[in-house]
C-alpha cells in the first residue's frame, strides 16, 4: 500500500535529507544516486536501481517497432548501462535458482535424519551433503564462473572506455555546455 | 479536485487520497499507479525524503508499462552514499582487507628485523609501505572478481563491492594504482628483487589463487606460498640472498655440546646463508595450513553453497590430515632449522617446544575426532602461535646481548664510561 503524504506539492521541491549539501573537496567520484536495496533473502544479492539508467521507451520516441528514436546519446554508453543491468539480472537469476535448490536439498537431508541423532551425527550428515552438493553442481558452477568472469571484465573495460571518452570530450572542448 | 497532478512526477494524488482514507487498517488492494519506469527512482526518492525515514518504507507499486507489469517492493531502498574523502579512505581500507595487509606488512618487517645484514630506517619503512601496497592491490583484485561469491557467504557480505558502496571500475582503478605503486616503490627505494617478489605475489594471489579457488583444492597450497613470500621480501630488502651461490660457502651453526670450540661465535654474518630465509618461508608457509584448514572447516557450509572447491567441503578428513602434517612440519622447520642457520641461538629450540606442543596436540585432536569444536581450537591456537614464535625469534636472535640492554654484566660498565666521559 502506498501512503502518500498530505503536505502540499511545494514541499516536494525542498530536500529534507540531512547533509544533502556536501561540499566535496575533490570530485574523485561523481555523486551517484543509485538506489541500493537490502540483500535478497534467497540469492543474497543486493538489487540496484541505477540513477543513470538508459532512457526508456515511451510513446514520444517510439512510433513503430523498428524505430531508432529511443536510442539517444552515445551508443557505447548505452551498451555499458544495459550490460551493467544485464549482469545484475544474470547473477540474480543464477543464485536464486542455485540457492533455492541448495536450501531445499539441505532441508531434505535434515528431515530424513531420524529423531535421535546426536549433533555430531547431524554434523557428519551435513558434511557428506556438502561434498555431494559441490560435486553435483560442478559443471553448472564452472559454466557460471567462466561467464561471470568474461562479463565482469568486459563491463569494467567498457565502463573504462566510456569514462575515457567522456574525459577526452571534456578535455578537447572544455567550455562546451553539458548536453 | 480530482486529477490534480504533482508537478514532479505526475501522480494523481487526490484520487489516491480519496481511495485510501486515513485508517489504521491496511486497505485490501494496492493502488495501481500508471508510472513511467524512469519515474520509479523519483517516486522512491520522494517517499524517502517525505517520510524522513531511510528504512522501512512499506509498500508496493504496480507499474504498467504498455503490456508488461512489474511489481517493485519499496522496502528499505537506500541511496548510495556520497563518497566524501573520509568515506572513500574507509572504503579503500576495506578493499585492501586492512587486517590482512597490516599483518603481511608486519611479517615483511620481521624479515627485515631478523636479517643480520645492516639496514636503514628508510629501507625498513619503504619495505613495509611497498608490501602494504602490493597486498592492497592483490586483495582489491580478489574482491573485484568475487563479488557474487562474497555475497553468498556471511563472513564476506559487508565488503564494499558487495554492498555497492563503490563501482567495480573505481575498485579496479584503485587496484591498478596500488599494484603499480607497490612494486615501483620497492624497485626505487629498496631493490629490484623485492619489487619482483611483490609483483609475483600480486599475480599469484589475484590471478592463480582466486582462479583456482573455484577449480581445484590445490588453491590452498598456492595461497600458502603467497603468505610465505613477504618475509622473503623483507630478507631481500636488506640485501640478503635467497638462493645458494657457488662462490659463497656457509657453515651450519651447531649447538655448543656438538662443537669443540670453547666459545660460541656470535658473528652475525653467520646467518647470511640461504637456510635462514628458507626457515622463515617454511614458518609462514606451514602455518597457513592449521590456520586456514581450521577456519574453513567452521564455515564449510558457506563455501559449499557458494561453490568453492575446498578440502573442508570435499574431503574433511584430508583437511585435518594436512593441518596435522604441517603442524608437525613446523617443529623441525623452526626449532631445528632456525638455530642451524644461525638466525637464533639454540636456546630457541628449547623455548619454542612449548607452543609447538600445544598446537600439535590440538591438530592431533582435530585429526582424530574431526569436529567443529576441535577445528575451532586449532584455529584459535594458530592466532597466537605466529606472533609468539616471531617474538621468541626476536628474543633469541643471534647477536642480541639482552644483558647489556638491561644493564647487567660487564658491557654496562663500558657503556657507563662512554656516557660519562664527555661530562
Amino acid at each position: 500500500m502506498v501512503r502518500l503524504p498530505l503536505s502540499p506539492p511545494s514541499s516536494f521541491l525542498r530536500s529534507s535529507r540531512p547533509g544533502h549539501n556536501h561540499v566535496r573537496a575533490f570530485h574523485a567520484s561523481l555523486s551517484r544516486k543509485h538506489l541500493v536495496g537490502p540483500p535478497d533473502p534467497v540469492s543474497h544479492l543486493r538489487p540496484v536501481i541505477y540513477d543513470d539508467a538508459p532512457p526508456v521507451r515511451n510513446a514520444a520516441n517510439v512510433r513503430h517497432p523498428y524505430s531508432l528514436r529511443e536510442f539517444t546519446g552515445d551508443t557505447r554508453e548505452y551498451q555499458w548501462k544495459m550490460q551493467r543491468q544485464e549482469l545484475d539480472a544474470f547473477n540474480q537469476a543464477f543464485w536464486l535458482d542455485s540457492n533455492t535448490r541448495f536450501y531445499a536439498a539441505k532441508d531434505a537431508v535434515l528431515q530424513s535424519l531420524p529423531e535421535e541423532t546426536t549433533p555430531e551425527q547431524r554434523e557428519a550428515a551435513l558434511s557428506a551433503f556438502y561434498a555431494r552438493w559441490v560435486s553435483q553442481e560442478r559443471t553448472r558452477q564452472a559454466e557460471y564462473n567462466a561467464e561471470w568472469r568474461k562479463r565482469n571484465w568486459s563491463t569494467i573495460l567498457l565502463g573504462a572506455r566510456v569514462r575515457y571518452q567522456e574525459f577526452v570530450a571534456r578535455a578537447m572542448h572544455p567550455f562546451r555546455r553539458g548536453g | 479536485m480530482r486529477g490534480a497532478v504533482s508537478p514532479l512526477c505526475g501522480l494523481r494524488l487526490q484520487e489516491l487520497r480519496s481511495q485510501h482514507p486515513q485508517s489504521s487498517k491496511t486497505p485490501p488492494d494496492p493502488p495501481s499507479l500508471l508510472l513511467r519506469r524512469s519515474q520509479v527512482g523519483q517516486v522512491l526518492r520522494l517517499l524517502l525524503r517525505q517520510s524522513q525515514v531511510v528504512a522501512g518504507v512499506q509498500g508496493s507499486i504496480c507499474l504498467s508499462h504498455f503490456t508488461s507489469t512489474i511489481t517493485i517492493r519499496t522496502r528499505s531502498f537506500r541511496e548510495a552514499q556520497v563518497l566524501t574523502p573520509r568515506r572513500l579512505a574507509k572504503i579503500y581500507w576495506q578493499l585492501s582487507k586492512s587486517s590482512l595487509t597490516v599483518l603481511v606488512a608486519l611479517t615483511a618487517m620481521s624479515g627485515v628485523a631478523l636479517c643480520p645484514l645492516p639496514t636503514t630506517v628508510p629501507v625498513l619503512l619503504s619495505t613495509a609501505l611497498g608490501t602494504a601496497f602490493c597486498s592492497a592491490s592483490a586483495n582489491a583484485f580478489n574482491q573485484i572478481q568475487e563479488v557474487p561469491y562474497d555475497a553468498q557467504m556471511a563472513r564476506t557480505r559487508n565488503r564494499p563491492l558487495v554492498r555497492r558502496a563503490i563501482s567495480p571500475l573505481h575498485a579496479t582503478g584503485f587496484a591498478v594504482a596500488t599494484g603499480i605503486a607497490g612494486p615501483a616503490l620497492l624497485w626505487t627505494m629498496v631493490n629490484p628483487t623485492t619489487a619482483l617478489l611483490g609483483a609475483a605475489n600480486i599475480a599469484l594471489y589475484a590471478g592463480a589463487y582466486t582462479y583456482l579457488k573455484r577449480k581445484s583444492t590445490v588453491n590452498t597450497w598456492i595461497g600458502s606460498v603467497v603468505g610465505g613470500i613477504p618475509p622473503l621480501m623483507g630478507w631481500t630488502a636488506c640485501g640478503g640472498s635467497l638462493l645458494p651461490s657457488s662462490s659463497q660457502s656457509f657453515e651450519l651453526v651447531l649447538p655448543s655440546f656438538m662443537t669443540s670450540l670453547s666459545s660460541i661465535p656470535t658473528d652475525l654474518a653467520l646467518a647470511d646463508n640461504p637456510l635462514a630465509p628458507l626457515a622463515l618461508f617454511l614458518l609462514l608457509y606451514s602455518w597457513q595450513f592449521p590456520h586456514f584448514n581450521g577456519l574453513s572447516y567452521l564455515v564449510r557450509e558457506s563455501y559449499a553453497q557458494a561453490g568453492y572447491r575446498m578440502l573442508c567441503v570435499l574431503d574433511p578428513h584430508k583437511n585435518a590430515t594436512v593441518a596435522l602434517r604441517h603442524a608437525l612440519l613446523l617443529v623441525p622447520a623452526t626449532s631445528i632449522l632456525m638455530p642451524l642457520s644461525g638466525l637464533t641461538t639454540w636456546a630457541f629450540a628449547l623455548t619454542s617446544l612449548v607452543p609447538h606442543a600445544i598446537c600439535v596436540e590440538a591438530a592431533y585432536r582435530f585429526w582424530k575426532h574431526g569436529g567443529e569444536k576441535q577445528a575451532r581450537k586449532v584455529f584459535q591456537h594458530s592466532l597466537w602461535y605466529l606472533p609468539v614464535l616471531l617474538g621468541l625469534m626476536m628474543f633469541h636472535k643471534r647477536g642480541m646481548d639482552w644483558g647489556s640492554w638491561l644493564s647487567f654484566g660487564s658491557d654496562s660498565t663500558e657503556e657507563g664510561e662512554a656516557t660519562t666521559t664527555p661530562a
